[in-house]
């Protein structure tokens, strides 16, 4: 099932950088980072809902695997988060001569970034293993309430993100969509993935 | 109902008594803040025009920092000697405990800002400008904010070794949203203007504090509702 | 009412049934019952490690058990825990007392929390039972170690509890204050109370308790009365220590 999800994924995302490359092209070229950009940053949002789901299920059930999971939303949240991160800055740095400026959308991405960072030095800083997972969930929760704080409160900063193109064609917009659907499957198998490498790694301690 | 109120009346109590007689926090909270402002001050000598915005950086900076060591410290007094298992073996209520930790978190960064802020104005060589009780309920909303979440985060690095550090880069990451707007409003108490930098213009100071307060009520409620799952 | 419960329904001062605890997926407890009646004492012995702490701390609400139920005086102690945990005494390896704090503040703290309505009056019994009037005002950082665990002894008799949990009560007395614990917890087992304790001293455990049971592997592996003889050597044979195991 994982393989089969993780092929289709693959192969979605080889139609998206065909259509992208042929008849979806943006110009200037550099504009395309769009195609990568976009789906890390729904990736990122989708993954920490995952966490946010996982903790409270954590807390309610004390399933060792929703810790699992909960832990592995959030690493695969942080390798997006980075991803939206760097792509931001390449684009940013064509687009407007700067790599980073503390404008809305950029301190946004950049909070996302510090809270998935939060929760991975926090499981890997704990001696004992007793309530690890307990107050992993808890600030999972915590981090998922702060970010409509992050997106709210940077409304308040000047926005040079503002769009400075938008999509004349239907295969931009097809290509955008299938690119989005094969990151969200890759990061569900990669969750998944992670889950099941955390419960054999608690097996064989 | 009001048994939960004698009972964080005496966690208040209790934790103030334990700093007046101990002096440690409040004296270390002091201490740091005057640093920064002293650097900050240093080595914003050259740029004079951009006084005021550094002076709000400068509070909030000084807020962060010692709300850290404030948080933390309010937990680490409950670890040593098996105090907290008698308070989780006394109150059948664990939030009872969160609210009366909080609620001494709050007074201790007031106490600090009245020290702190003057002695900002003083570096910097500032006035509010007739904008004082502007400035106290920014202050206040930041205290709230801060310590709510610094609160529940000071039971949760009780377990760690490295408490102070990760202490620091969790309080970091979660209030930076409050931040914003903080710096916003301390911007436009020191007359410098919200239409200030990389701050938008528009935004008037009742929205401001509406923001930050939505924050604070927000986060005291979930941080309350999941304190329990932290301790025992 | 949770007294009249004990009287008409003699029903068990404290009952645990089936209680569990993992940490990190390795089970500490399995499935552990046992009753305790009003008036009775039980000494749980165990090697170091064996889960005495964690089982004598889920009992007192501290720690959440993964299975099973807590009950004192017929209260459930996580549902209906206002009514439950007010009849628990505690007394741990920590003294839970506030360093910074006089023997008369920390006192006074715990009758606070406990909403005692004769706050002053029991503050000064305890410490007049204890004998710790010429402490009273001293900050309990300034303390030995003795002097420390009566005002601990002090502040889990304090509220009246029905169920006294101790975690190695003896250690750190001297000769008369140990004595001076076996007398109040005997004072309170004749008024209704009952006792859990858990301590290497069996001799003196078999002052204040009737029955003692062996933690061993997480489960209770045996049981007897402290009449019988040689009690010492029938826990080392039940237990880890003896089967060279630890």
């Amino acid at each position: 099932m994982r393989v089969t999800v993780l092929i289709t994924s693959f192969v979605l995302m080889i139609a998206s950088g065909v259509i992208a490359n042929t008849k979806g092209a943006i110009e200037p070229v550099v504009r395309n980072i769009v195609y990568i950009h976009v789906p890390a940053s729904i990736c990122s949002l989708v993954c920490f809902g995952g966490l946010f789901v996982f903790s409270i299920m954590y807390l309610i059930k004390k399933k060792p695997i929703f810790d699992y999971l909960g832990a592995a939303s959030a690493e695969v949240a942080f390798v997006f988060a980075t991803v939206l991160n760097i792509t931001g800055m390449i684009f940013a740095k064509a687009e407007w001569g700067l790599w980073w400026t503390p404008s809305m959308r950029l301190i946004t991405s950049a909070i996302l970034w510090f809270l998935a960072a939060a929760y991975l030095i926090l499981r890997s800083s704990f001696n004992e293993q007793g309530n690890k997972a307990n107050l992993c969930a808890v600030f999972g929760i915590i981090a998922f309430v702060d970010v409509p704080f992050v997106y709210i409160s940077a409304r308040m900063m000047r926005d040079i993100h503002r769009p400075s193109f938008s999509f004349d064609s239907s295969w931009q917009s097809t290509a955008l969509g299938l690119a989005i659907l094969a990151t969200i499957m890759l990061a569900s198998t990669l969750i998944w993935m992670r889950a099941d490498i955390e419960k054999l790694n608690e097996k064989l301690n | 109902m009001s048994n939960s109120i004698n009972i964080i009346k005496a966690i208040f109590v209790k934790d103030l008594i334990n700093e007046l007689r101990s002096k440690q926090t409040f004296a270390s909270m002091v201490v740091l803040s005057i640093i920064i402002a002293w650097i900050f001050r240093l080595t914003s000598s050259v740029i004079e025009s951009a006084m005021v915005s550094i002076a709000a950086a400068v509070i909030m900076v000084s807020v962060v920092f010692s709300s850290i060591l404030c948080c933390e410290r309010s937990f680490a007094v409950e670890h040593g000697d098996g105090c907290m298992d008698g308070l989780l073996s006394a109150s059948a209520d664990r939030g009872n405990i969160y609210i009366g930790k909080l609620l001494f978190n709050v007074t201790m960064l007031c106490i600090f800002d009245c020290v702190m802020v003057p002695v900002v104005c003083v570096c910097f060589n500032l006035t509010p400008a007739g904008n004082l009780l502007k400035l106290i309920v920014i202050l206040l909303l930041v205290n709230i904010g801060v310590s709510a979440v610094g609160t529940l985060l000071g039971s949760i690095v009780m377990s760690i070794k490295s408490r102070s550090s990760v202490l620091s880069i969790l309080i970091m990451a979660l209030i930076m949203p409050m931040m914003i707007p903080a710096i916003s409003g301390l911007l436009m108490v020191f007359s410098a203007g919200a239409d200030s930098g990389m701050f938008s213009a528009g935004q008037s100071f009742s929205e401001i504090a509406g923001m930050m307060a939505a924050y604070d009520a927000i986060f005291v409620t979930v941080c309350w509702l999941v304190f329990g799952f932290t301790v025992g | 009412m949770a007294e009249e419960n004990l009287k008409k329904n003699n029903s068990a001062a404290l009952e645990a049934k089936n209680i569990s605890k993992s940490f990190a997926n390795k089970d500490v407890l399995r499935g552990i019952s046992f009753k305790v009646k009003a008036g009775d004492g039980v000494c749980v012995y165990g090697s170091n490690a064996s889960g005495k702490t964690t089982l004598l701390r889920i009992l007192a609400g501290i720690l959440q058990a993964k299975d099973g139920t807590v009950k004192i005086g017929g209260w459930d102690i996580k549902k209906s825990a206002e009514k439950a945990l007010p009849m628990i005494g505690v007394i741990s390896h920590g003294t839970m007392t506030y360093p910074q704090l006089t023997v008369e503040e920390n006192l006074k703290f715990f009758a606070d929390i406990y909403n005692l309505s004769d706050k002053k009056e029991r503050v000064t019994e305890m410490i007049d039972e204890m004998n710790l009037s010429k402490f009273r005002y001293d900050v309990v950082s300034s303390l030995s170690r003795g002097t420390r665990q009566r005002l601990a002894i002090g502040r889990a008799v304090l509220h009246r509890p029905k169920v006294i949990l101790a975690d190695e009560p003896f250690t750190g007395l001297d000769s008369k204050s140990k004595q001076k614990f076996i007398d109040i917890i005997n004072k309170l087992k004749k008024a209704g109370g009952a006792l859990v304790l858990t301590s290497h001293h069996v001799e003196l455990a078999g002052k204040c308790c009737e029955k003692i049971v062996v933690l061993d592997g997480g489960k209770f592996s045996a049981e007897a009365d402290i009449g019988d003889d040689d009690v010492r050597r029938f826990c080392e044979d039940h237990s880890a220590s003896a089967k060279g195991e630890i």
